[in-house]
């Protein structure tokens, strides 16, 4: 059932496929020395095919020289469809990397710049990491995301170089948090997550957010963002006008 | 007209009869039998000269035929010849007809009005019978001549009646008609002052001007045109110019009350002069007319009336108006309208007159009050408005809307579900007002008025549920008779699952009854040594079909019940392995005997709760006890311990010492030996104010709940059934499905929706659609 929610997955999936298959000579050499730069990282303590938090961190840190500050450091960590933050398994890291054609640290590091300006541009390909964080940022056992995580997360993925939500007149981000602050106390399902996006896409189109009706499909919590949103500014207006 | 066409009284000399080819002598002799017939029918006619006529007619025809033959010898000339020579009659007769109406219409300048209208009629009579034996004289040309031409497709060509007919419309008809429509409207006019007319003389008139209508393509039809045209158009424009002038003037003289009589009266006027002497064609067209003139007209005059008649309950004007104005298209819609705002505020201003403190209301005041305002309009719509099923809905909206939202209902709309609950529980229980059980039906049927205007169904059904179970676990419910009676109304109105829970729980109680009966043949049995048996019926209630939870406080029952209870367990489980009881002593309750009291020779005897009896039990033993003994014998919480103390204190059956007059630890309590009453039974049984509140709000809560529920499960119901589905129209079938329960609010739904995405029963797919997931 995930399958069609993270629909792109499966595009990417047959990338790979065709890149492994189709062109099997140099994608296997490929192969070989993606699957040694992997057992680089891995350490005692870490399962079987799989590198741990350290090996994770100094994988990104020392070799692909990416900020865990912001949102780079997805790019990787969503090319190689890591179970989770601080994991990596082999398979994926193989697959991923080479559908990429990027068997060395040199060509991973340029493949992440290349992508490093999409983050902001490419709607489709944001939006494709921002799911997949959702994904890797919950605990394994749990459905939601506690709030504070959440925040924390949005944070990165709503600056540069993640994209920004910012209007002539308001700084959306900054009013989400804020809302969720003052009003939200619960966690962060799926739903909440994903439509979060997509409203905040919108609004950026519409900054007067005629897009929004109080039967529309939005989750209650977007609804309730929107009130927040609209007394806000009736309340600036008025002192303005006083 | 007349009947003596064959008598031979006056005879005038015919001359003889001519030679058949001569046209001119033909003709001739022709015009003297004609004029005789137009001028002297009355005088009658003798065979002879009919015979003659006819003859002549004939041998024309047919002689000129073989003349023509023989002289030309042309192919086909015989036909050709009969043609020319049959017109030739043909055209002689339109000739003399025209100067016979030239005449006529010279004698008819020297009348007027009625005198023209007798002129015409008599004249019209005359020649109209003339025709028809001309006709018959002719006849052979008709069947020859004329038929012939008609078949060939000839225009204007007709059989020699209908030519008279058309002649009299182009010669007579057309210089007279205007004057002798004003003739008939001015009669008209007369009558409708009230004068008396000779109304067959318009009768005539019309029947002249319909058989003047003739089919042009089909002689042998008529049409209705020439009257339509010049009797119809001038009549209904003489009516509505009369109603507008009468009307105007009238309305500016009178009321409205007195005008809607005087226009009923008109209107009903005009009905009758159809009957009486017009074409049953116009009556369309009249009514119409009318309708605008009297009515229309004046539509905003009568409905501003209207709010004036309803604040003064005029039944009789308001069935006058709705009958007129029922009479034009969309005239009634603003009473409707109107109708509807004015229940709404009556309805409101009854409630708000009785609920000056919403929460000490008496329920069957509260009710009483919307019954009152619902049975006073229910009888205005079927009086004054006949029962008309608009009138009827306006009636229900209004009914609805004050219902469900007035001043009492201002925290939320289930208050009224919630007092009609309790009012129904009043009129059920056992005593309260010992009214027969035909009256105590007819309540019933208007607590269902009621009840079909509430719109939280589902907060009636909880408050009913509850009272009905305390009815039958306490037996006070007056009638089971009754009871069936209002569940089964309820189920009518909401169907089987809304009063499913309420009939099992009938069900139960009694199969309580037959299992009490054998649980007595088995206890008299397994009774070894045991004298005491405590006299106890038991009810055996399923869990999910009774509003009732289990007891909160622990409970020690003292050793004299807990006997009689095991025994039950015993009995209960050999019939039913493997079901567990569980004793809900909260609602258990019994009688002791104070047999101590020196005041009474004849011991008291209390009505307590089992808790209660718990109690007394232990001053069997002490005569004393201090509230932390009946506390640890008890085990009862504290919350039940000191109401149910209080009880005691409070009717002296206990006296309390100790300091202070607060309850607890720390008092001691002593049998009062010198108890007094005046009755012998006292129930001491008391519900507790605060403990009803708390009831009722633990009520409302799970409403909320149940609501909860029953919108996620009709959401998933129809995603089910769906698969896939736009957010919108999910959201309003589930207020569909839910509508006979509660009105759903949409952010409900939508959270409701929200906590289904959250435990993945739906997904969130492309394009405001949802799905489902198995």
């Amino acid at each position: 059932k995930f399958l069609k929610t993270s629909g792109w997955k499966l595009d990417q999936a047959s990338d790979s496929y065709f890149a492994s298959h189709g062109i099997v000579p140099p994608t296997e050499k490929g192969k070989d020395s993606l699957e040694r730069l992997f057992e680089n990282y891995r350490d005692k303590g870490d399962g079987k095919d799989l590198v741990g938090a350290e090996g994770t961190m100094k994988y990104l840190l020392e070799d692909l020289k990416v900020s865990l500050e912001n949102a780079e450091m997805f790019i990787p960590l969503e090319l190689c469809q890591v179970p989770s933050v601080g994991e990596i398994s082999k398979d994926k890291f193989v697959e991923g990397w080479k559908s990429v054609s990027a068997d060395t640290i040199a060509k991973q590091r340029a493949y992440i710049k290349s992508k490093l300006p999409l983050l902001s541009t490419d709607i489709a390909y944001f939006k494709r990491v921002y799911r997949f964080v959702y994904l890797v940022a919950r605990e394994r056992d749990q459905k939601a995301l506690p709030l504070d995580a959440a925040t924390t997360y949005w944070q990165v993925l709503f600056n540069p170089p993640g994209k920004t939500f910012v209007t002539a007149t308001t700084d959306w981000t900054a009013l989400w948090f804020e809302f969720l602050q003052a009003k939200w106390t619960k966690t962060v399902n799926k739903d909440m997550w994903n439509q979060t996006l997509e409203f905040l896409l919108k609004a950026i189109e519409d900054e007067t957010l005629s897009f929004w009706n109080e039967d529309g499909a939005w989750p209650s919590v977007i609804d309730d963002f929107v009130t927040y949103a609209k007394q806000k500014k009736d309340r600036s207006e008025q002192m303005e006008t006083d | 007209m007349s009947t003596t066409t064959n008598t031979t009284r006056a005879k005038v000399i015919m001359p003889m009869m001519p030679n058949r080819e001569d046209l001119e002598a033909t003709w001739r002799y022709l015009e003297l039998g004609v004029s005789k017939i137009m001028g002297n029918l009355q005088d009658g006619m003798d065979m002879g000269t009919y015979m003659g006529v006819y003859t002549a007619v004939h041998n024309f025809c047919t002689s000129q035929k073989a003349v023509s033959n023989a002289s030309h010898g042309a192919i086909g000339g015989a036909h050709r010849g009969a043609h020319l020579l049959g017109e030739d009659l043909y055209q002689n007769l339109i000739g003399y007809l025209n100067n016979y109406l030239k005449d006529l219409v010279g004698a008819s300048k020297t009348h007027a009005d009625e005198a023209l209208l007798t002129f015409y009629i008599r004249e019209w009579d005359r020649y109209t019978t003339a025709a028809k034996y001309i006709n018959h004289l002719f006849r052979y040309l008709n069947r020859h001549w004329v038929k012939r031409e008609m078949d060939e497709g000839k225009k204007n060509i007709y059989d020699v009646y209908t030519l008279h007919l058309v002649q009299w419309r182009l010669t007579l008809f057309s210089e007279v008609h205007t004057k002798v429509m004003d003739a008939v409207l001015k009669m008209v006019e007369k009558q409708r002052n009230g004068e008396t007319i000779e109304h067959g003389q318009i009768k005539s008139i019309v029947d002249s001007f319909v058989s003047l209508g003739l089919d042009e393509a089909d002689p042998t039809k008529s049409t209705l045109g020439v009257y339509r045209y010049h009797f119809e158009q001038p009549f209904i424009d003489a009516t509505r110019k009369f109603y507008q002038a009468e009307s105007k003037q009238f309305v500016a003289e009178n009321s409205i009350v007195e005008y809607m009589k005087k226009a009923a009266i008109r209107l009903d006027e005009e009905e009758e002069r159809v009957k009486m002497y017009l074409h049953p064609d116009i009556v369309m067209q009249l009514r119409k007319c009318c309708n605008q003139a009297l009515i229309a007209d004046h539509s905003a005059l009568l409905r501003d009336e209207f709010q004036i008649l309803l604040d003064n309950d005029r039944y009789d004007d308001m069935a006058r108006m709705y009958r007129l104005l029922a009479r034009i298209t969309d005239g009634l819609d603003p009473l409707r309208a109107k109708f509807e705002a004015h229940v709404r505020k009556a309805g409101l201003a009854a409630v708000s007159k009785v609920a000056d403190d919403a929460d000490k209301l008496e329920p069957k005041i509260y009710i009483d009050a919307l019954l009152e305002i619902h049975t006073q309009y229910q009888e205005l719509v079927k009086t004054a408005f006949l029962d008309e099923p608009e009138f009827t809905r306006s009636l229900d909206n209004a009914c609805r809307e004050f219902v469900n939202r007035n001043q009492v209902c201002k925290s939320g709309s289930n208050k009224s579900p919630e007092l009609l609950a309790k009012y129904a529980d009043a009129v059920l229980k056992k005593g309260t007002n010992g009214a027969e059980e035909n009256d105590l039906e007819n309540t019933l049927k208007q607590i269902m008025t009621v009840f079909k205007y509430i719109e939280d169904k589902d907060v009636f059904q909880k408050f009913y549920s509850r009272m009905l179970a305390r009815r039958l676990i306490h037996t006070t419910s007056s009638s089971d008779d009754s009871e069936t009676s209002m569940i089964s109304k309820l189920k009518e109105q909401c169907g089987y699952e809304y009063t499913n829970k309420l009939q099992r729980m009938f069900q139960d109680m009694q199969i309580s009854k037959d299992l009490n009966s054998s649980f007595k043949e088995f206890e008299s049995k397994a009774l070894d040594g045991d004298s005491r048996p405590v006299d106890a019926t038991y009810s055996i209630l399923g869990t999910g079909f009774w509003p009732l939870n289990a007891p909160n406080t622990d409970f020690t029952p003292p050793p004299e019940i807990s006997r009689a209870y095991e025994r039950f367990q015993t009995f209960y489980a050999q019939k039913h392995n493997g079901r567990k009881l569980t004793w809900l002593w909260q609602f258990c309750k019994g009688e002791v005997k104070a047999n101590y009291c020196k005041a009474s020779k004849t011991p008291f005897t209390f009505q307590v709760s089992t808790y209660q009896m718990a109690i007394l039990m232990l001053f069997n033993e002490n005569d004393k006890n201090s509230y932390e003994d009946i506390k640890t014998s008890t085990q009862l919480e504290e919350s039940v311990l000191d109401p149910a103390l209080a009880i005691f204190v409070k009717a002296k059956v206990l006296l309390m010492t100790g300091n202070g007059d607060k309850l607890g630890p720390g008092k001691t309590f002593a049998l009062n030996y010198d108890f007094k009453a005046k009755k012998i039974r006292i129930n001491l049984n008391i519900a507790v104010k605060s403990e009803q509140k708390a009831e009722v709000e633990e009520t409302h809560k799970t409403i909320e709940e149940d609501r909860k529920l029953l919108m996620q499960s009709a959401i998933v119901r129809i995603m089910k059934a769906r698969k896939k589905m736009k957010h919108t129209q999910l959201v309003s079938e589930c207020i569909n499905q839910i509508r006979t329960r509660f009105v759903p609010r949409i952010p409900d739904i939508k959270k409701c929706i929200d906590i289904l995405l959250e435990r993945e029963y739906l997904e969130r797919l492309d394009d405001d659609e949802l799905g489902y997931l198995a």
